[in-house]
């Protein structure tokens, strides 16, 4: 065995290659025998974790690439130049990662361009996601591409598509605004399954509200777990912008789940759902708001007032699984709580183990793009021209 | 709270919206002040602090 073949067999590869393995296996049964025989998805519960995790929580993680790349472009915040890359690759892989479990979700997946291109229904908020989503991840390649041309040595088109940075970051931010609030939007048509304290009128606004310091706190997150293994890759501009890049991100971050904690309220007022606090679901609804919202946005305000960087570290964990568990409540544990325990959703192992395979698949792809294309360092020959 | 006819439920929830409001406004305001308090203080113009 070769010393090159040797090095690859680590026991983090080992594992990948597990779960690798283990999602070919179940996405071949999903094809040949069916949803039925995979999921634990019936008549009631028609939306299960594929799409409260897969589809849910990658889209609102990966608002980091519209919120970065706006701060840039559009508000002329150059300090965060160094983490535009890394939130648009992290944006591009989630939303692709987000078509490609949605062609595993739907029964029919060969109609997924039906919407778009035969029958546009546009009456109907499911036909503004799947535009959307469809433009946005475009949109995201294009951005993205960049950084391979560059790797690749194509001078020509890489400063061609340079040149429609702005035009691009304009389109991402009005396309995620558009279909961020539109998942939450999708909720709205259901009122009597989806519990009072996590239903109302505004999902929309909650859902693109709460898109924003998650991805803010995306950033932090990935920059955080991306930082030790890739430390050699970065440059000395990504290194010295790091912290800075945290402070100003965490300001955004409090800034706007304060408000996120606002509207949760607005919208809690408004439907005078106050008596439901007294409640297990009021609990529930509790630690989320106060555990995974305002306790989140005062740590980022303590870590950014005393410059405490591991603060601000923590409170970006907190919010990112503060995020999870939001799109899990509304999708999945407050969605049909009227039913009796027998007939509420839970998922299968297939469905878990394949939601594990699709993050498992955006590791492995982030991997092997971070370890060779310039996305922690500026590459020689285009330095300084941004 | 009894609530007679749609319009009771609205003012009864819109002014607690209303209140909260306001509520939020002056917590914005305290959340950026004490974020901000220890910035350095930024001199726009400098000839006139000489002075």
């Amino acid at each position: 065995m070769s010393s090159e073949n040797k090095s690859l067999m680590t026991p983090a590869n080992i594992i990948t290659g597990i779960i690798l393995a283990i999602g070919v296996v179940i996405a071949v049964l999903r094809f040949t025998k069916g949803l039925g025989a995979i999921t634990n998805l019936d008549q009631n519960n028609p939306w299960g974790i594929w799409i409260g995790f897969d589809l849910l929580c990658g889209v609102a993680l990966a608002a980091g690439g519209y919120t970065t790349s706006s701060a840039c472009y559009i508000f002329g915040l150059k300090k965060y130049h160094s983490a535009v890359r890394p939130a648009i690759l992290t944006a591009f892989l989630g939303y692709a990662l987000v078509v490609f479990a949605l062609h595993f979700d739907v029964g029919r997946p060969y109609r997924l361009v039906y919407p778009v291109f035969l029958q546009p229904g546009t009456t109907s908020l499911l036909y503004e996601v799947g535009l959307c989503v469809f433009l946005y991840v475009t949109v995201l390649a294009v951005e993205f591409s960049p950084a391979m041309f560059e790797w690749l040595g194509m001078k020509t088109v890489r400063n061609k598509i340079h040149k429609l940075t702005l035009a691009l970051t304009v389109f991402g931010v009005v396309l995620s605004t558009l279909h961020q609030s539109s998942l939450g939007a999708l909720y709205i048509a259901v009122p009597s399954k989806v519990h009072p304290l996590w239903y109302s009128p505004y999902l929309a606004v909650l859902f693109f509200v709460s898109s924003i310091p998650a991805g803010l706190s995306m950033v932090i997150f990935e920059g955080m777990l991306a930082h030790k293994p890739w430390h050699h890759m970065m440059d000395k501009t990504h290194l010295d912008e790091h912290d800075g890049v945290i402070l100003g991100f965490a300001r955004g971050a409090s800034i706007s789940l304060a408000a996120y904690f606002c509207v949760k309220l607005v919208a809690m007022a408004y439907d005078n759902n106050w008596a439901y606090l007294a409640t297990g679901w009021g609990a529930w609804w509790l630690v989320e708001v106060l555990g995974f919202i305002a306790l989140p946005s005062l740590m980022y305000a303590m870590g950014s007032r005393e410059k405490n960087i591991k603060l601000i570290k923590w409170a970006a964990v907190l919010t990112v699984f503060g995020i999870i568990l939001n799109r899990f409540n509304v999708s999945i544990v407050a969605f049909n709580w009227q039913l009796p325990a027998g007939e509420r959703y839970f998922p299968s192992i297939m469905e878990i183990m394949f939601s594990i395979f699709v993050v498992t698949v955006g590791v492995t792809v982030y991997r092997f793009i971070v370890s060779r294309m310039p996305i922690f360092f500026e590459h020689p020959d285009y330095k300084d021209a941004h | 709270m009894e609530y007679y006819v749609y319009h009771d439920f609205m003012m009864h929830t819109k002014s607690i919206t209303y209140i909260l409001m306001g509520l939020f406004v002056v917590g914005f305001w305290g959340i950026w002040a004490f974020m901000t308090s220890r910035d350095e203080e930024i001199h726009k113009f400098p000839e006139h602090d000489k002075e």
